[in-house]
């Protein structure tokens, strides 16, 4: 393939942008880099037009790869500037501009849209911006469309990433949609619609069709599953329930719900056998003109307009594009190589998208094709040969039960050798695995994309021209998916096995790759032993990370994890026992879980998949949330919890799912031992917890933690009055490192307080931009009025602390 | 923008081959890993599996004699049996790559292929069969099977033809009335039944006193271009030559 040479161009411009968005080079590279592509491109014109032509190619390779560089620097950097992020502050703005998104609605009556074309008015001026804000509305009546012009108060934040270890980028995210900007708007009368609907553009048209049929679904559909019709046609997957949304992920079959290029795939083949099947009635035509060329053509463009239908999502652009460049190889008469086609397809999504390989759904979508055009062949061939189907015996009978014998396990195997390669991605992007997922998409796939998918398009046609007929499909529809959803479920109880896994590193995901390779090459003896070393480097790796953590003695370290607005700290005792001080976690119910997606994340990517203790200092959302998961995955052999006259849903709730585990902590003040570090609990007023959010946070566990003559203070949400009856009673309170309380609250930290614990560091576990206003000035001074140096999660990211023979070290993340 | 591409000598038609070929590159139609040679559409390795029929020939069915030091004259077969068109050629024996190659073009409709049987086809037409005839008449599929396989596989191979020679392609005249079954399941004579009476000539004038060139994929036996060409015979054609891409080795058989 190598001597191909707009292959190994293309090979070049692909591996440049890998290495740039692996190692992400700082601006300050950006003139050498550049320096570099100039010398290059320079040599390269010089070599190619007097010297010999086989070192210009290796030039001019070198030379597109540096261009990538620069390209992807470019396109993200660049012209990026002056965006409606730079307005972004903590007073209430008045924002005016054009829903450009489908507006989404959930199944708790809330919308989600993008906003374009912001003018924002600061101080009685407006400002014309640039890039989009994500809007959510909770508990909205305006019947908001898509292409509408509306005002609105609202403050806008920046998106804000968790910064730890491990955390999903969320801000590139959003950067990559071209979102640069978030604002929440929690009161309908904020809303002021200014122009009902911009007439403009074809883009207004598409979108009425859409919402024509999205109300047709939503009223004449008889079931739930009429949000599942709705996703599987438009891709609005928000309004579909939280339990068949997790069964879905459970199974593996998630990727059902969404508009992903085997989507697209099956779309495309639908519209192909549509489209022959009205031209070939013609017999003149069909010998006039080239009816599959014709046919391709139709597919080609339907697929535009649908990707238009669903709103121009970047994956049903890159479906477009990857299957628009292999129609576009038939139509112009090129002999293709599928393989070639996927590569082309992929240069050109880079170009429009250069940021798509930090994408985990780009990922996961080439894996897979890679895996059907490069690995599946190679067993695919054995198939055909056992079934004798090969194109020098074609004409060889073959009874139905044969055929039909054949296609389940060409399903099957072409799932298993697609699970295979895309389970280190799913392994490092989502940490779960379900090993019965070849199984189960063998069974579902084949259901949704033979009938489902296709059913859809005709309930879209009909519901369009003839709803009454509409109707009866849209009924057909969703009691095929009724009993697809049934088996799911009766699969996911019975056979399915899946788990929470730890993060792999890419080294060992770079040998995993190796592993595959080499085992499908395992033929040739070099990759015979290259397997072997491979899966010997992997256990080593495994032993390496999992067996050597425990063997870090005398040292007690505490990560402050940072949680946005709340709370969580990891303790890890010398004998390398583990205890989680509250989880985080968020006030709104959502598909975001603190617990999951930040605390579990972090603890993945360390390696952890079990924290013996787990101590929850007082049941508010922010601190209690996050548990939830960590009690439910990560095998605690302890729960400690406060026990409170508290009838909170939460409280219960965690109690309930628990009970096993649970220890209160009593009355009393308790001390325990782990691992040579001394654990203290003080005593903790209990007896005023009612309702009121005050109260709970008065009644949190203080907890102090000593090794090797220093000390740690966690002092939960606490308040001043617990801190002055604290002080009152002669409590021990002598600590080095203060775990500011209540998010660092003017209401708590009071100077008594400091005078008595004189902390020497303190920690202020608080989210960035956090709506209030945390941590309060006032409590910042007291601190530093003490001489304490403070730490911030908000700016620091996850803080370090580790304490060895007496020593003390903090480490962040951001440095 | 435009004066430029004229100043540079670039048509937009060169523009496009270049970003074709950029895109996809030159592959060999046949093997889609190596590099096409030439403008053959092919690469060497491919090419060269591949195998032309030469003289010496029987006049009239084409086929190849073992011999190599033979000289070309009527074989014992079409001695034996008549043949209702005047000689039939075929440019490569129907085997190994090349076979695998028409089934995948006309059975799995992967019609890039055609491109490449018809610039045999053009070439052989112009370097062997000039001036023998006024029109080409493909063998025609019949509705049913046409709409089965989406195009007429013998059609494909000949659109390239005319443009050098001029010479016109004649889709409709000639008409398939039967529904057969298709040849490749069925033997000898059960062949000839099969096609018997399966054509018909829709438009006589088209085909009176004019030399025809008969053109199909395969020649295995020969009983559905001779059906053809009795048919042809019969509404006044001049003479009837048949073009095949294909023959199969009779051995084999």
């Amino acid at each position: 393939m190598l001597n191909d040479f707009s292959l190994v161009l293309i090979f070049a411009f692909i591996g440049g942008i890998m290495v740039a968005s692996i190692l992400q080079p700082s601006l300050n590279t950006q003139p050498y880099i550049v320096g570099g592509l100039i010398l290059f491109s320079c040599s390269s014109f010089y070599i190619y037009f007097f010297r010999d032509k086989r070192f210009f190619k290796v030039i001019f390779t070198i030379t597109i790869f540096l261009a990538s560089f620069v390209y992807l620097q470019a396109r993200s950097d660049l012209g990026k500037q002056y965006t409606v992020g730079d307005y972004a502050s903590d007073k209430n703005l008045l924002i005016e501009g054009i829903i450009s998104s489908p507006v989404k609605r959930d199944d708790r009556g809330g919308v989600k849209f993008e906003l374009s074309k912001c003018v924002v008015t600061r101080a009685g001026v407006k400002f014309v911006t640039t890039g989009n804000i994500q809007v959510i509305a909770r508990k909205i009546s305006h019947a908001l469309e898509y292409g509408d012009l509306i005002e609105f108060q609202a403050r806008l934040r920046i998106p804000t990433n968790s910064k730890n270890p491990g955390a999903f980028d969320y801000i590139s995210y959003l950067k990559r949609r071209g979102i640069y900007a978030l604002a929440s708007i929690y009161k309908d009368d904020k809303i002021v619609s200014l122009t009902k609907s911009h007439k403009t553009g074809m883009m207004y048209y598409v979108n009425r069709l859409r919402k024509r049929t999205n109300d047709f679904i939503y009223s004449r559909g008889k079931s739930i599953n009429k949000y599942i019709i709705s996703a599987l046609l438009f891709g609005n997957s928000r309004q579909i329930n939280k339990s068949a949304h997790d069964l879905f992920v459970k199974t593996g079959t998630s990727h059902i719900l969404a508009i992903s290029g085997l989507h697209m795939g099956v779309i495309s083949l639908f519209i192909y056998y549509l489209s022959i099947f009205f031209l070939k009635r013609g017999e003149k035509f069909t010998l006039k003109h080239n009816i599959i060329k014709i046919a391709y053509s139709i597919t080609f463009f339907s697929l535009i307009f649908y990707s238009l239908l669903v709103g121009m999502r970047v994956s049903s652009i890159r479906a477009v594009i990857m299957i628009g460049v292999y129609i576009l190889a038939l139509l112009f008469d090129r002999a293709q190589n599928t393989l070639r086609t996927m590569f082309v397809a992929a240069f050109f999504i880079l170009l429009a998208f250069p940021g798509s390989l930090r994408d985990v759904s780009f990922l996961l979508s080439f894996t897979a094709v890679f895996a059907i055009l490069y690995f599946y062949p190679k067993i695919g061939s054995r198939i055909d040969s056992y079934f004798e189907l090969s194109s020098s015996n074609y004409f060889r009978k073959r009874s139905l039960l044969q055929s039909v014998l054949k296609s389940i396990i060409v399903v099957f195997v072409l799932s298993c050798v697609i699970n295979l390669l895309i389970l280190p991605i799913i392994m490092y992007n989502f940490n779960y695995v379900t090993l019965t997922s070849p199984l189960i998409n063998a069974i579902t796939i084949p259901i949704y994309s033979l009938f489902v998918i296709p059913m859809n398009f005709v309930i879209f046609f009909f519901s369009l021209f003839y709803p009454a007929v509409g109707e009866f499909f849209l009924h057909l529809n969703e009691d095929v998916i009724r009993w697809t959803y049934y088996t799911l479920k009766f699969l996911n109880e019975h056979i399915n096995y899946s788990f929470y896994t730890v993060t792999p590193t890419p080294l060992e995901i770079a040998l995993y790759f190796l592993l595959v390779y080499s085992i499908f090459k395992a033929r040739e003896r070099t990759f015979r032993i290259s397997a072997v070393i491979c899966a010997l480097l992997l256990l080593a790796s495994g032993y390496y990370y999992n067996v050597k953590p425990y063997s870090d003695k005398n040292i007690l370290t505490v990560d402050f994890i940072d949680v946005g607005q709340g709370e969580s700290s990891l303790i890890t005792f010398p004998n390398g026992k583990r205890m989680l001080i509250d989880g985080g976690g968020s006030r709104w119910k959502s598909r975001f879980d603190v617990g999951r997606d930040v605390v579990a994340k972090y603890l993945w990517k360390r390696r952890i998949n079990k924290v013996d203790y787990i101590l929850s200092t007082h049941p508010h959302p922010d601190h209690i949330n996050g548990l939830f998961f960590i009690a439910e995955n990560f095998s605690p052999e302890k729960i400690f919890i406060g026990k409170y006259d508290y009838d909170k849903k939460i409280y219960k709730n965690f109690l309930r799912k628990n009970s096993e585990k649970i220890e209160y902590l009593g009355s009393m003040n308790s001390k325990l031992e782990i691992g040579g570090a001394k654990i203290t609990i003080l005593k903790y007023d209990q007896s005023g917890v009612r309702s009121r959010s005050i109260d709970v946070n008065r009644s949190s566990i203080i907890v102090i933690v000593e090794q090797s003559g220093k000390k740690i203070l966690f002092t939960g949400d606490t308040d001043s009055v617990i801190e002055a009856r604290l002080i009152a009673k002669g409590e021990e309170l002598d600590c080095d490192v203060l775990k500011v309380a209540h998010h660092g609250s003017r209401t708590s930290t009071s100077d008594g307080f400091l005078e008595v614990a004189s902390p020497k560091y303190a920690v202020i576990s608080v989210g960035e931009n956090n709506y209030f206003h945390l941590p309060a000035e006032e409590t910042v001074a007291r601190l530093v009025e003490n001489g304490v140096k403070i730490y911030r999660t908000d700016r620091d990211g996850l803080i370090t602390l580790k304490v060895s023979d007496g020593e003390m070290s903090f480490s962040t993340m951001v440095p | 923008m435009v004066h430029f591409l004229l100043m540079m000598n670039l048509s937009l038609k060169k523009l496009i081959t270049a970003a074709g070929l950029f895109l996809f590159s030159d592959l060999c139609f046949f093997c889609r890993i190596r590099q096409q040679k030439d403008n053959k559409l092919l690469c060497d390795e491919c090419y060269n599996r591949l195998k032309f029929i030469k003289e010496p020939c029987c006049f009239i069915c084409g086929r190849p004699f073992i011999n190599p030091n033979d000289i070309s004259h009527t074989c014992g077969e079409c001695i034996k049996t008549s043949r209702n068109f005047d000689s039939s050629r075929s440019i490569f024996v129907y085997e190994s790559i090349l076979k695998n190659n028409i089934i995948s073009y006309k059975f799995m409709r992967d019609i890039t292929l055609a491109n490449v049987f018809a610039g045999f086809m053009q070439s052989y037409i112009a370097s062997e069969l000039e001036n023998a005839y006024d029109i080409i008449i493909p063998v025609p599929l019949h509705k049913k099977r046409l709409r089965e396989r989406y195009f007429n596989q013998a059609l494909l191979i000949v659109n390239g033809v005319p443009k050098n020679n001029q010479i016109k392609v004649d889709k409709y005249s000639l008409k398939r009335i039967k529904y057969t079954s298709p040849q490749v399941f069925l033997r000898g004579e059960e062949r000839q039944k099969n096609v018997k009476g399966a054509f018909e000539v829709s438009n006589t004038e088209a085909v009176t006193g004019k030399r025809i060139l008969v053109v199909d994929d395969i020649y295995t036996t020969g009983s559905t271009v001779n059906e053809c060409s009795k048919v042809l015979k019969k509404a006044g054609a001049l003479s009837v030559n048949v073009l095949t891409l294909a023959k199969t080795n009779y051995s084999a058989r």
